[in-house]
């Protein structure tokens, strides 16, 4: 028997040439009696290492023979088995393989109806799906869904004026103001809509004057034409001097009537807040383009 | 040594992992007779089970794997090592000499070698063990792991959980060792 004690002197020694000598041997490029050795003593190391594979074992042998996963349960396994998550794939795998036609189809439903549900308690789902889910949910549980997002943003701004509006209880300069918040939270309006165009989406809608009478400028100077060419329609045409007097600038109360359909401007502008008090009362909506994204 | 995969050895592995007994069986046809081989002169009791038992755990943890084919017998030898180690401590007492008879290896599945081979196996078996058995049991993993298992000085640090200066020092102690006993005992050849 051999020990370290053998070798006291060998810390005092330089080891590199004798490494170089054992890893050419090692590698097998070094005749083994060089070093000391048998003859042929790494040559039958090896050879012990050559030949056919042993007969594996009944549990081996199953697995080599498949040609799926499958779970191992033996001790090996036990220390170093698959990672959980592969296990549990190939447990679900196995289930779903196993069921028939129609239990897959009551798998696939079931999932499907619990993804949407789980989009819709965030909220996520576009409104009418929004509103769907949302009911279906309230009437089967006892749990509540939000709302489609029109209804549950702050940005409901224009059904609360035209309520306000119908109950005549609006007062301009507090819209405007709330509009102009509104737009700053919400951005700026979407663009190609204008007042009009709004106000018809709202709950207010239908009660919006689309035949407003042209011919009342909104700003000094730019009435003239508008206002001739009204004049010519009427039976007094002919009887209408040509030469029309400059117009005062129109008050304040009548430019908001007559710019109510285009509220946008208004107030998106950052107009006046006194603006404001017709775009309420014309038009429910005369504020929300402001505050819609 | 054990036959290489070389090119489409990614493709077994990706195969193997995916549970293809081809692939699994591929593997094992490669690196199979060189662990069988290191555990036969370590001592082993059951060279053969244990090996089937030692791929059990390798084809289980293949998903943890990643590597080319050098790396993934280094690893196969590591868990052969340690398994072995494990053998070693349940029995609690020194490896006896391992089974020399090899015609139990070769039961169903596996080819039937020529009486040729199995007389030069078994000859060289008896007569390296002869010498291992005489080395401390550091020394011989070292040099067993390097010459059979064919890994290098640093994956058999890795798998010793020793430094690489420690392995390169004891596979110097270990074949200056061979080289007294041969000098003494005159070990026949």
């Amino acid at each position: 028997m051999s020990s370290g004690g053998d070798y006291d002197d060998e810390m005092l020694r330089d080891h590199s040439s004798d490494d170089e000598a054992i890893e050419a041997f090692l590698r097998g490029q070094t005749a083994d009696e060089e070093l000391g050795l048998p003859a042929l003593f790494a040559e039958d190391l090896r050879f012990l290492g050559s030949g056919p594979a042993p007969a594996p074992s009944p549990q081996l042998a199953a697995l080599l023979a498949s040609e799926l996963p499958k779970p191992h349960t033996g001790p090996a396994s036990q220390a170093a088995g698959p990672p959980k998550s592969r296990r549990r794939r190939v447990i679900i795998t196995e289930f779903v393989i196993g069921l028939s036609v129609a239990g897959k189809a009551a798998l696939g439903a079931g999932l499907a109806a619990a993804s949407v549900t789980a989009v819709g308690a965030t909220g996520s789902l576009p409104d009418p799906a929004q509103t769907t889910v949302a009911a279906t949910v309230e009437a089967v549980t006892p749990f509540s869904f939000p709302g489609p997002k029109a209804q549950t943003r702050s940005d409901n701004f224009g059904a609360t004026v035209s309520t306000d509006a119908r109950d005549g209880g609006v007062d301009g300069s507090v819209i405007s103001d709330a509009a102009k918040a509104q737009g700053e939270v919400n951005g700026p309006a979407a663009p190609g809509l204008n007042g009009l165009g709004k106000a018809n989406q709202t709950p207010a809608a239908g009660n919006v004057r689309t035949d407003l009478p042209s011919g009342r400028p909104a700003t000094p100077g730019s009435n003239s034409s508008a206002g001739l060419s009204t004049a010519a329609t009427t039976p007094a045409a002919g009887k209408v001097p040509v030469s029309v007097p400059p117009v005062s600038p129109v008050p304040p109360v009548a430019a908001g009537a007559s710019t109510s359909a285009s509220g946008q401007a208004e107030t998106s502008g950052g107009a006046p807040s006194r603006f404001g008090l017709d775009a309420g009362a014309s038009s429910s909506t005369g504020a929300r383009p402001a505050g819609r994204p | 040594m054990a036959d290489h995969i070389g090119e489409q050895f990614e493709t077994v592995l990706e195969a193997a992992r995916a549970g293809a007994g081809w692939a699994a069986d591929r593997l094992w046809q490669s690196l199979a007779p060189s662990v069988a081989g290191y555990l036969r002169v370590q001592g082993a009791a059951e060279p053969d089970d244990l090996t089937s038992e030692v791929f059990l755990g390798v084809f289980g943890g293949l998903g943890s794997f990643s590597g080319g084919e050098e790396q993934l017998r280094a690893w196969v030898f590591t868990i052969a090592h340690r398994r072995l180690t494990d053998e070693r401590r349940q029995t609690a007492r020194r490896p006896p000499p391992a089974s020399l008879d090899t015609e139990h290896n070769h039961e169903q599945g596996s080819p039937a070698p020529s009486a040729e081979h199995d007389a030069l196996r078994r000859l060289s078996a008896e007569r390296v063990q002869r010498l291992c058995e005489q080395l401390v049991p550091d020394q011989r993993d070292v040099l067993l792991l390097r010459l059979v298992g064919g890994l290098t000085v640093e994956e058999v640090a890795a798998g010793l959980d020793k430094s690489p200066g420690a392995v390169k020092a004891l596979q110097r102690r270990g074949l200056a060792a061979l080289r007294k006993n041969f000098d003494r005992e005159g070990v026949p050849l």
